[in-house]
């Protein structure tokens, strides 16, 4: 792994933000460290920081830190609270089909990743189980699986698996779908080892996109609702897990039926009040009845910064460029009708 | 009261139940769901679970996991029913172009299920935003337009994904040969070409194509036919139709024309145009053609493989260089007669050293005689040991003054005496032959020796085998009759057993025999990998053992061009062998100072790459040129023999140039450099140098220098067949005589003559001893 200097990653920090200095001051005890190390030290130090601005400085700062560990054509999957990053390519599909979108992951930084990561060939989709050194991930052959060097071979907890793949940002539990394409429903992952289970939602919702899980438990997603003639996708969620509606899916009334929905690669991401979430027309904000809360936003491929309001995002649909969003900032600028940019 | 439906309504409904029955019970087929003539461009993934991808008909046209029929339709083409069902399934609401792993609609984007009556279902994704014209319920007919296709969904481009799901299982809607599927299609017709857009079946003629032509449900049915031809190995039969293609002739099909003289193919011509390659560019080896004639291919056009000789080539192409200890094996059997100082083959006893080997005939010594070789004595035939060289030595048995000769033949080990240097008596049964240990029969071959190692005057029978080296003691005295014991108890030295770790073909090959001590008696020397170990014999015992120099294999010496140098020769005169070889330093000698080795006397430095060729390293060779007692050094590289002048303990120095015996010329053929030998044929107490060229054997004698006067000697040619290892192997020329002046050996009368070396100084001899004769004679006229 390439080692980035200390001093490049200061002066770079500097410049990207005055106040940064006091972030990476927190976070002096590694300097020689590399740039994943130094990602979880900034991740650490922010934690118990209210004001967001020297939060997106001192990230932005160590963007090209991680420029510096992406190889050409790969865009950061996910990243740990401790600097570890998930990095992925798509794998090339032939012109003018529907094949699986397959992806090329590696890991880099931090305490790394499980071995297994580097035996399980092309994933459709691929996370860190926050808090721990497991990830889940989801293979081209739609086997869900938990890779966790602590339990050796990967084991196994689905089949019919279909990503993009939901971590609630507690850990406790995922979301994915499940079923065959097009017939495809949520599902959700209780994670804790002594209850860990998989409940499916009703079939007859499929096709449905787009899931997010929350701490609690509970689904938010877009189902298609087949049936009616000129009917339109809606969002819907469900009751908190262990609750009577834990599998019941209701719609959100308050969201229009036209969109916009999830329909990204990544899954929908919560921060402060929001929902955010991808499409073809890049990065959208919802409140949590699916309203939308202003024009999009020209990012794609969003990763949450753990524990933080703000997102790492890309500037293509395949990668490209990085940059620092601002939730606080978008909730701000929408709530004043404001073009975020 | 209910009224009962009159007979003929009830007959009309059963008869519609059948009707209805016998249609669900038929499989739906399907026409192509759009009216352009467009083929399938990925199809289904047959190749479930595994990587990579297969199509129906084994093809790539596909991608893993696929699990429907994508064809390549423009933005905004109609899709249509593919078969008469009812639609139970939309979603809209998706954008028309999605991309590559986009979520909308379970990644189908905008699509259409339909369900037909025989429970087949048909899926259309990937269409354009607001284009469905059904809604879930909607009956539709076979070619109804239900849309228009887009890229909707996870979709790279505009097309049209087609799925069929058969028993609730997504399934490849075409049949073919790497598929389980029934194939769905009214007609699929041939791999890559557009299936029919018909939704009925046309009924003709069954013909095997793969289609149900007579739209009677089967496909190709009850075809056969005739076959094959009788031309040549064939004859005809029948074959049956299976998937469109004719298959299982029952006659014997034509095959690819062998070389057997038949007419395989059955074209009406017998291996006709049969030419392959064959050989190999491994190592000496080319590659070539051969040609089948007459049913036999010919030999190979190439360089092909011979056995491995030691050239530093790959004579066997195998991709190994001189292996098997291929050179050491050589040193070993081929240098066995020119190494070893103190044996002698003067069999007349007349001081000159005859010249011995095996002919055709058996062995055949050529007595030196005045001015060259002209007496054969033959000894007995030869029939040498299964799978081995001939092996011969000579030395004096009975301490007569004459050479007698020792055999290791199929009859084991033997002796004949000379008989007044006339012929060879009797054969006098030798020791029993020792087990050959791990180095086979050339172990016993290069090993044997007649060295007199209880310093009686009378040489001793030497072998090495597995046990070690045992030197059995000569019993025969000059006038004893013949037909009693010849030797007495062996002298042995266990040493050099296998058990001792002596066993290898390179320990053996450094194996020498000389009187280190000059106690009269031979002592041993050999070297292994940590260094050279000598022997001294006390007469009844090799009692002594004493360290050599330290020329291991840690030191350099380990290379063949630097072990098989080794030599033992009294190069300071003292009476006592010294050891000399060639160190990466060059070569040099370390003198014996009777119980060990003292001062380093240096000579050339052999440095050049040449020199660590066999035909220049195992050209070394040691004898006394001008008879001070010191052996001196000739050495035969690429420019010829060159010898230097032993100055004892000073070194060597000053430099005789000897024959040209080039490489240029042909003189680092083994057949030729093998048989270089020194030894006194004249008995002027000076060693000589014999050496076989191609058309027998030649010698160079002292003529006011070193080799200047050549003398040809017997006739032991190539054309004679003395090319040949068997032959020129055991040539042996071995002694330093008794003394004899110069130019008595120039007045002898002889035939042959001395030839003189073209630009020697031997013409000046010649005409001096005329000079003298004319003034003898007439001195003796005058008195």
């Amino acid at each position: 792994m390439p080692i980035a200097r200390p001093r490049l990653l200061l002066s770079a920090a500097l410049r990207g933000a005055p106040a940064a200095w006091l972030v990476l001051a927190l976070a002096s005890p590694i300097v020689g460290c590399d740039t994943g190390a130094r990602l979880g030290a900034l991740w650490r130090g922010l934690d118990e920081r209210s004001d967001p601005q020297p939060i997106v400085a001192a990230a932005t700062a160590l963007v090209p830190g991680i420029d510096r560990l992406r190889r050409p054509g790969e865009f950061v999957l996910d990243l740990r609270a401790d600097g570890a990053l998930l990095l992925a390519e798509v794998d090339p599909a032939p012109p003018d089909s529907d094949g699986g979108r397959r992806l090329r992951v590696r890991a880099v930084g931090g305490r790394g990743a499980p071995k297994a990561l580097a035996d399980a060939g092309l994933l459709e989709d691929a996370r860190y189980l926050p808090g721990t050194s497991a990830l889940l991930a989801i293979t081209v052959d739609h086997r869900l699986l938990l890779l966790d060097d602590a339990k050796g071979a990967p084991e196994v907890l689905a089949r019919d698996a279909h990503g993009p793949l939901s971590i609630a940002p507690g850990g406790h539990f995922a979301a994915l779908l499940r079923g065959a394409m097009p017939d495809l429903a949520p599902a959700r992952l209780a994670l804790a080892r002594s209850t860990r289970s998989i409940e499916t939602l009703d079939p007859a919702l499929a096709p449905c996109w787009g899931v997010l899980v929350d701490d609690d438990g509970s689904l938010r997603f877009v189902a298609g609702r087949a049936g009616v003639r000129g009917g339109k996708p809606a969002w819907h969620r469900t009751g908190p897990a262990g609750s009577v509606g834990a599998l019941l899916a209701t719609p959100l009334v308050a969201a229009p039926s036209g969109g916009p929905f999830a329909d990204g690669p990544t899954a929908p991401l919560r921060a402060l009040r929001s929902v955010l979430f991808e499409n073809e027309a890049g990065l959208h904000i919802v409140d949590d009845d699916g309203r939308s809360l202003g024009a999009p936003v020209s990012a794609f491929l969003p990763v949450a910064l753990p524990g933080q309001a703000a997102l790492l995002v890309h500037a293509a649909r395949d990668g490209g460029a990085l940059r620092v969003l601002d939730v606080r900032a978008l909730e701000q600028a929408a709530a004043a009708g404001e073009p975020v940019r | 009261m209910r009224r009962r439906p009159p007979a003929s309504a009830l007959a009309l409904l059963v008869l519609g139940d059948l009707l209805i029955a016998a249609r669900a019970a038929q499989a739906v087929r399907l026409r192509r769901p759009f009216a352009p003539a467009l083929a399938v461009r990925y199809g289904y993934d047959n190749n479930h679970g595994n990587a990579g991808c297969s199509d129906y008909n084994c093809g790539g046209d596909c991608y893993d996991g696929h699990t429907g029929s994508d064809f390549p339709l423009g933005l905004g083409t109609d899709v249509l029913a593919a078969a008469e069902g009812k639609v139970t399934q939309v979603n809209d609401g998706c954008a028309n172009y999605g991309y590559f792993g986009n979520t909308c609609g379970g990644r189908c984007g905008n699509y259409v299920r339909i369900a037909h009556d025989d429970g087949t279902v048909t899926l259309y994704c990937h269409m354009l935003l607001g284009s469905l014209r059904v809604g879930v319920g909607d009956h539709v007919g076979c070619g109804q337009p239900i849309g228009r296709s887009a890229s909707s969904g996870s979709s790279t481009g505009p097309h049209l994904h087609l799925g069929w799901i058969r028993g609730g299982v997504t399934t490849d809607a075409y049949r073919g040969p790497c598929t389980g599927s029934p194939g769905s299609w009214m007609q699929q017709n041939g791999y890559r070409q557009a299936v029919s857009d018909s939704c009925e079946c046309q009924p003709s003629a069954e013909v095997c194509n793969g289609r149900d032509d007579d739209c009677d449900g089967k496909v190709d049915e009850d075809l056969q036919r005739g076959c094959g031809s009788d031309v040549g190995e064939c004859s005809r039969g029948t074959e049956h139709c299976n998937g469109g293609q004719w298959q299982g002739c029952t006659g014997k099909p034509a095959r690819a024309e062998e070389c057997d003289g038949k007419d395989n193919d059955c074209n009406g011509k017998t291996d006709e145009d049969l030419v392959r390659g064959c050989g190999t560019d491994v190592g000496e080896c080319t590659t070539g053609t051969e040609e089948c004639i007459q049913a036999r291919w010919s030999e190979c056009s190439g360089v092909r493989a011979v056995p491995e000789i030691c050239d530093r080539r790959d004579n066997d192409c195998n991709g190994a260089t001189d292996e098997a200890e291929v050179c050491e094996r050589d040193e070993l059997v081929l240098q066995a007669g020119a190494l070893d100082p103190g044996g002698s083959t003067d069999v007349d006893g007349d001081g000159r050293a005859d010249a011995c080997a095996v002919g055709a005939s058996g062995v055949e010594c050529h007595l030196a005689r005045r001015g060259g070789f002209r007496d054969v004595v033959l000894g007995p035939p030869f029939a040498p040991r299964p799978g081995a060289l001939p092996a011969i030595a000579l030395g004096d048995l009975d301490g007569d003054g004459r050479a007698d000769l020792c055999v290791l033949d199929g009859d084991g080990l033997g002796c004949y005496r000379s008989q007044d240097g006339r012929a060879f008596g009797a054969r006098i049964e030798g020791p029993p032959v020792p087990a050959a240990g791990a180095a086979g029969e050339i172990g016993l071959v290069g090993t044997l020796r007649l060295m007199d190692v209880d310093g009686d005057g009378r040489a001793d029978l030497c072998l090495r085998g597995a046990a070690g080296l045992a030197c059995h003691r000569s019993s025969l005295r000059p006038r004893r009759e013949e037909g009693g014991p010849g030797f007495d108890e062996a002298v042995v030295l266990a040493d050099l057993s296998d058990a001792a770790g002596f066993g290898r073909t390179a320990n053996l090959a450094t194996l020498r025999m000389g009187d280190l001590d000059g106690d009269g008696r031979a002592d041993v020397c050999a070297r292994a990998a940590d260094g050279v170990r000598c022997w001294l014999s006390d007469g009844r015992a090799f009692s002594r053992q004493v360290r050599g120099p330290e020329w291991s294999d840690a030191a350099g010496f380990a290379p063949l061009p630097m072990q098989a140098t080794l030599r033992l020769a009294d190069v300071d005169g003292d009476g006592r062998a010294d050891l000399c070889g060639r160190t990466p330093e060059g070569f040099a000698c370390h003198l014996s100072t009777g119980d060990g080795f003292g001062a380093k006397v240096a000579g050339p430095a052999l440095a050049e790459p040449s020199w660590n060729e066999p035909s220049s390293y195992a050209s070394l060779r040691l004898g006394d040129l001008d008879g001070d007692g010191r052996s001196d050094l000739c050495t035969r590289g690429e420019a010829g023999v060159s010898c230097t002048r032993s100055g004892g303990p000073r070194g060597f120095a000053e430099q005789w140039l000897g024959p040209s015996l080039t490489d240029a010329q042909g003189w680092n053929a083994p057949a030729r450099y093998r048989t270089l030998r020194m030894a006194d044929i004249d008995g002027d107490r000076r060693d000589d140098l014999c050496v076989r060229a191609g058309d027998g054997l030649r010698c160079y004698t002292w003529d006011g220098v070193p080799l200047a006067l050549l003398v040809l000697g017997p006739a032991w040619s190539d054309a004679a067949g003395w090319d040949r290892v068997e032959r020129f192997a055991t040539i042996r020329i071995a002694g330093r005589g008794r003394g004899m002046a110069p130019e008595m050996w120039l007045l002898g009368g002889c035939s042959a003559g001395p030839v003189r070396q073209e630009g020697g100084p031997g013409g000046f001899a010649l005409l001096f001893g005329a000079l003298l004769l004319v003034v003898l004679f007439h001195r003796g006229r005058g008195r």
